[in-house]
């Protein structure tokens, strides 16, 4: 029988806790607190394993729900233009990997701020941002969801 | 050149020729020991050191303790040393020379050796002397660095004053006599202490952001757009909360403030909002209190009193932002650069407390919602 992932990791977790571990001295403090932090980050990603490609996806989704809804606030000059056809190239885009589309549409977001704000388009500036906020915070939520097992989220690890 | 403090300007031009080196190595225990005796038989001869060891802890140096015996006499000190990347993009001479301005004045570690240019040890270096006390109750072993770290009852009555009374002492600092060649102090206009801090920010997220993430940008647009005015230029720790300071456990006595790094010139606005972010204090019974040291009301009146300076709380909404804007950059930015170039001896740390990114991230986007809906 092939080993599973489990398996595997299961085996690194053991070795870590019960051979490596108790071989290094009292005295050996970052190296016993790597090996917690190994330890606690391979559990980590064991429990998320199964839900990992439904995260990405998720957060590509999200990306692209929020450059659409920028791609339909209505005010946006000349100084913008490249900018807005750029991001709507990037959104058209299904090649790669998940959060490599994600990165590009995120890219081109940012291109699109960078461009309202030094042209000085103010108002279009200000409706981007109203649109972004409320979606940035919705994916913050979840991505604070995620990352709740870490154990620095007081209001999330609860 | 970014427009910000001169060294700290020649500080973010150098880090970018250091990008391309290759992966840091943890220096080798055995090889610092040697280091240490030839560094003190150049300047101490007869003294020897022993008892050499590794620390742990912090997120952004590489520390080893150690005993200096002279004369039958030991003494135990710190050797604190940059690895390539860090958490934090700081310069030793600037701490050096704070912890020495602070020195009789404050609770704080004597810095007794500096190797700014790494003549002698392989990175630059300094070395203070070992502070006895705990910067988290023994029995609190979960918490990292400070995030979560719960005083209780009565310790946090009994640390609270001192703590905003040093904090008075480093706000109401006369640093315009102090010795301190390496800080320029940002007179040229009202605005120029804040800007200087947005553009050093600014430019250490423009090199190191591993992802452009939209809320980010926002902020940092909002923040060079709205810099208020500083009224009076103080000694910003720059990183002043529960977890960076040492005190005694029997009577709760501080005897060290730490963690100087980050200290510049600027406005006191920006302690105060870092000492009361959500991250760093503690939710107990629907109580916040920042630092698990008061709510912020009585955080903010107790320190009005104890400095004299007023709080203004349009300022302290800015830096807010720009703390919650900052901390993104240390943990999402600095850190995870610094553990995808394999630059640092704690990449499995910072890969964790990269985590914490969209917390500010929230954080962010709720502030700056606010802002909008005005």
């Amino acid at each position: 029988m092939n080993p599973s992932v489990d398996d595997r990791l299961n085996s690194v977790l053991r070795a870590l806790q019960s051979v490596v571990l108790p071989a290094l001295p009292e005295s050996a403090n970052l190296a016993r607190e790597q090996i917690m932090l190994a330890m606690g980050h391979i559990q980590i990603i064991q429990a998320q394993r199964d839900a990992t490609p439904g995260y990405e996806e998720g957060e590509r989704a999200d990306i692209a729900d929020m450059a659409r809804a920028l791609l339909a606030v209505a005010g946006g000059g000349e100084p913008s233009a490249a900018a807005r056809a750029e991001l709507e190239t990037r959104l058209a885009d299904k090649n790669g990997l998940a959060r490599e589309r994600a990165e590009a549409v995120r890219e081109a977001i940012d291109a699109l701020l960078l461009a309202a704000h030094a042209g000085d388009e103010r108002d279009y500036h200000r409706r981007l941002a109203a649109a972004i906020l409320p979606l940035g915070r919705a994916r913050a939520d979840k991505d604070r969801g995620w990352f709740a097992p870490m154990g620095f989220d007081s209001e999330k690890s609860a | 050149m970014t427009d910000t403090e001169p060294l700290l300007a020649s500080l973010l031009e150098e880090r970018k020729a250091r990008r391309g080196l290759p992966p840091y190595l943890p220096q080798d225990d055995r090889a610092v020991a040697a280091l240490l005796q030839s560094w003190y038989d150049a300047r101490e001869p007869g003294a020897t050191v022993h008892d050499v060891a590794r620390m742990g802890g912090g997120a952004s140096r590489e520390q080893f303790i150690f005993t200096l015996d002279r004369d039958g006499a030991p003494a135990r000190y710190i050797l604190r040393m940059d690895p390539t990347e860090g958490i934090t993009e700081t310069s030793r001479a600037r701490e050096y020379e704070i912890l020495r301005a602070f020195d009789g004045t404050l609770p704080v570690p004597k810095a007794v050796w500096l190797d700014i240019d790494a003549d002698h040890f392989p990175c630059p270096a300094m070395i203070v002397e070992v502070v006895a006390g705990v910067t988290k109750p023994t029995s609190d072993q979960l918490s990292v660095t400070g995030l979560g770290t719960v005083l209780g009852d009565p310790l946090r009555d009994i640390v609270r004053p001192q703590f905003l009374d040093h904090l008075a002492t480093i706000h109401n600092f006369d640093w315009a006599s102090a010795d301190l060649p390496s800080f320029t102090a940002p007179t040229d206009d009202p605005k120029q202490p804040t800007r200087w801090l947005i553009q050093f920010w600014k430019e250490l997220l423009e090199q190191d952001a591993v992802t452009k993430e939209p809320v980010l940008r926002l902020a940092t647009q909002w923040l060079e757009d709205n810099v208020p005015d500083c009224e009076k230029i103080s000694v910003v720790h720059g990183d002043y909360r529960t977890g960076n300071y040492l005190f005694d456990e029997r009577d709760g006595r501080i005897t060290a403030i730490l963690d100087w790094e980050m200290c510049y010139l600027g406005d006191l606005h920006a302690d105060l909002a870092w000492a009361i972010q959500p991250v760093f204090g503690s939710h107990i019974d629907g109580v916040f209190r920042g630092s698990d040291l008061a709510p912020p009301a009585q955080f903010l009146a107790e320190y009005e009193a104890a400095s004299g300076n007023r709080v203004d709380r349009a300022k302290l909404h800015y830096f807010t932002i720009f703390n919650a804007w900052k901390s993104y950059i240390l943990v999402a930015a600095l850190g995870m650069r610094a553990a995808r170039q394999a630059h640092n001896h704690q990449d499995v740390l910072l890969t964790f407390l990269a985590a914490t990114g969209p917390l500010f991230v929230d954080e962010l986007a709720r502030l700056l919602m606010m802002e909008e809906s005005q």
